[in-house]
């Protein structure tokens, strides 16, 4: 109940903190109803983000300075009260409603909505949920402030959205964060349904957005504290802003795609490649000086806080990449050594296919139909959609590119493509959910021309058939993945039970929970696991820190142990293995000669995945937990 | 008369893209179709 309440109150505070902010620069007594919320709430929501950041650097991640910071947000509801210019629609959509294909569609999207929810409202169970994004955010709700977490990828990395979440964690607890983090997917439906208006009828808004709102690698994410689908609405407000901007030469518009951009770049460093896409399309107009100078300052506002944050503590804004460029000095978190390793594991367990033209071309149509393990799309990937309109997308926008609602397509989907040209083209991790962001954009340009050249060929129905069919595989797809919180929900099921159920290794983090205290600190490489330890861990990943230094041909046991002891770990989490390199292998060394001593044994199933659960045919993973015996003795 | 063939034609060729483009999509997931029915049986 709390939790509920919690989260319609972040929700009122970015709706309203967004329209403050769009009539500070004077753009919302202008802008109807549909965008005041279209582009207000993805503001609202990543400038949430950006004021909680230096309350948490100073310490105050109270309850009452969230609670403040809500109310003051939510002041901004106030402005609702202006009436709204009435919305641009094209005369041939105009009052076009057709109210049984509205309320089957709006019927859908409330299911689609409801399991979201559903899933969102059990305990948190997904990888890089449980690693870092809502793992982060307890480790700094616990603390009262913001710490730099020395970690490479998912430590010292922008963290804008996962800001967001912390005012629902702190005043409402897990299950309000958790609720917020999938609640925003109904900001990212709600522009879907504006953007699509301009163009088509409200039923087929709708309908997109439900197609939208059910891709594969959204139902993946969409419940859990991944950042993918959070950013689409930067991405689709700020291409949008772009459009508008470069359409009528309105410098408020060229702002707020530059604030919009620069949420991206401050949540994310793929932000940066597409504020550069974004940029670059904006400029090629007549007013390209002003504007741009604008929508850069609009970038450096929102984007610049937490590159500023990792330059203080690393030197290095853009931590790690610009490590050698710089000639930065070994750190007690990173060294060259460290670097040279990251960026060939990096290389060959991020990129797969060259970054060629050719394979630019190629890529997509690999990710739909016959996706590489490494690009992660198959089961979580873009799903037929983008496929299916293709061609009758492409057939519209050539068709109507003289209307100006296609003219505004045009330019937002140029603003897609070269972030993915930018993405595909300098040397970035190949995993197709990166481009997740983008596909809400492209979804929406594809649907509106598909839909305007069936229109005008008069067979709407081949439409119909198509998004009937995604729709349903999709739906499919979404119920089979909820289908295990469902039953956690319906059943009575302790929350232990369940994740011993969901997270293979749980048990291993019972028992630690169970049996260390405050002044222990457990090594481990569980990264699916982190969230659910409530005793102090140290995360020993191998390529992404330094700290104690795991890289898989590393075997100076005597370092390893004195860097153990640096960072005050007393136990270690780890597979049996025999004596050697690597995390594991130092471990064995340190049992082998009495240094440490197994105090548990786990045998964990292996798991398919969390909706088609345990593995029958694989042979159980081990686990130990070791004591470090004598803090401070040498090895024997 | 030209007109109608057209659109009959643009309309046959419309089906037959969504038809063939949505087995070839559902082809990848043979495999994971033998796993959900083994899991199922189990």
């Amino acid at each position: 109940m709390i939790g509920g309440l919690v989260v319609l109150w972040t929700a009122a505070a970015c709706l309203g903190g967004g329209a403050l902010a769009l009539a500070a620069f004077g753009l919302w007594r202008d802008l109807p109803a549909g965008p005041r919320v279209a582009y207000g709430l993805p503001l609202g929501f990543g400038l949430l983000g950006i004021a909680v950041f230096p309350l948490g650097v100073a310490g105050l991640l109270t309850a009452s300075a969230m609670a403040a910071l809500l109310a003051a947000g939510s002041a901004g509801l106030w402005l609702w009260r202006q009436p709204a210019p009435a919305a641009k629609v094209a005369p041939a959509v105009r009052g076009r409603g057709d109210w049984p294909w509205i309320g089957l569609v709006s019927f859908l999207l409330l299911t689609i909505g409801g399991l979201y929810l559903l899933v969102a409202a059990q305990p948190p169970t997904d990888g890089d949920s449980m690693a870092y994004h809502f793992a982060n955010v307890r480790l700094f709700a616990e603390a009262g402030r913001v710490q730099f977490i020395p970690r490479a990828a998912d430590g010292a990395t922008p963290m804008t959205v996962q800001m967001t979440y912390l005012p629902p964690y702190i005043l409402g607890g897990e299950r309000a964060m958790t609720l917020w983090s999938a609640a925003t997917l109904g900001g990212l439906g709600i522009q879907i349904v504006v953007f699509l208006r301009r163009a088509v009828p409200v039923a087929w808004a709708l309908a997109g957005a439900g197609v939208l709102l059910t891709l594969p690698v959204t139902v993946y994410g969409g419940s859990s504290g991944q950042v993918e689908m959070k950013n689409a609405m930067f991405v689709l407000g700020a291409a949008f802003a772009v459009a508008e901007a470069a359409r009528d030469g309105d410098r408020r518009h060229a702002l707020l795609a530059g604030l919009l951009a620069g949420l991206f770049v401050g949540s994310k460093y793929l932000g940066l490649q597409f504020a550069a896409a974004a940029g670059l399309v904006l400029i090629l107009q007549r007013r390209w000086l002003t504007s741009g100078a604008v929508y850069v300052s609009g970038v450096i506002i929102t984007g610049i806080s937490w590159y500023i944050w990792n330059f203080a503590h690393t030197g290095d804004p853009v931590f790690p990449v610009l490590f050698d460029l710089l000639e930065l000095p070994d750190h007690a978190f990173w060294t060259a050594d460290v670097h040279a390793n990251f960026e060939e594991r990096f290389a060959i367990e991020e990129r797969r296919v060259p970054a060629s033209l050719v394979w630019l071309v190629l890529y997509p149509f690999r990710v739909v139909f016959d996706p590489l393990p490494l690009f992660e799309a198959g089961r979580t990937g873009p799903g037929p959609v983008f496929a299916l309109l293709l061609p009758f997308a492409f057939l519209g926008l050539v068709r109507f590119r003289k209307d100006a609602a296609v003219g505004d397509l045009w330019r937002a989907l140029a603003v897609g493509v070269l972030f993915y040209a930018l993405w595909f083209l300098i040397p970035s991790s190949q995993r197709f959910r990166h481009m997740a962001p983008v596909l809400p954009l492209v979804g929406v340009v594809f649907t509106a021309t598909a839909w305007l050249w069936f229109d005008r060929l008069g067979r709407v129905r081949i439409l119909v058939l198509a998004a009937a069919v995604t729709l349903g595989f999709q739906m499919a797809i979404q119920g089979g993945f909820s289908l295990p919180y469902l039953r956690h929900a319906l059943s009575g099921e302790s929350r232990d039970a369940f994740l011993d159920r969901m997270i293979p290794e749980y048990p291993v983090v019972r028992w630690i929970n169970g049996h260390l205290s405050a002044d222990d600190r457990g090594a481990t490489q569980l990264r699916h696991a982190l969230y659910h330890l409530r005793v102090p861990y140290l995360y020993v990943q191998p390529d992404f820190q330094a700290l104690v230094d795991v890289r898989a041909a590393t075997g100076d046991v005597d370092r390893f142990l004195a860097q153990l002891r640096a960072q005050g770990v007393t136990h270690l989490i780890a597979t049996p293995h025999e004596p050697g390199p690597g995390y594991t292998g130092m471990a064995a060394s340190l049992v082998a000669d009495g240094t440490a001593v197994a105090v548990a044994d786990f045998d964990t199933p292996v798991m398919i995945s969390r909706t088609l659960g345990r593995n029958p045919e694989a042979p159980p993973a081990r686990y130990q937990v070791l004591r470090l015996r004598d803090p401070g003795a040498p090895r024997p | 008369m030209t007109r109608r063939f057209s659109k009959k034609g643009a309309e046959a060729l419309a089906l037959l893209w969504v038809v063939g483009t949505t087995l070839a999509y559902l082809a990848q997931f043979r495999d994971l179709l033998d796993t959900v029915l083994a899991v199922l049986g189990r």
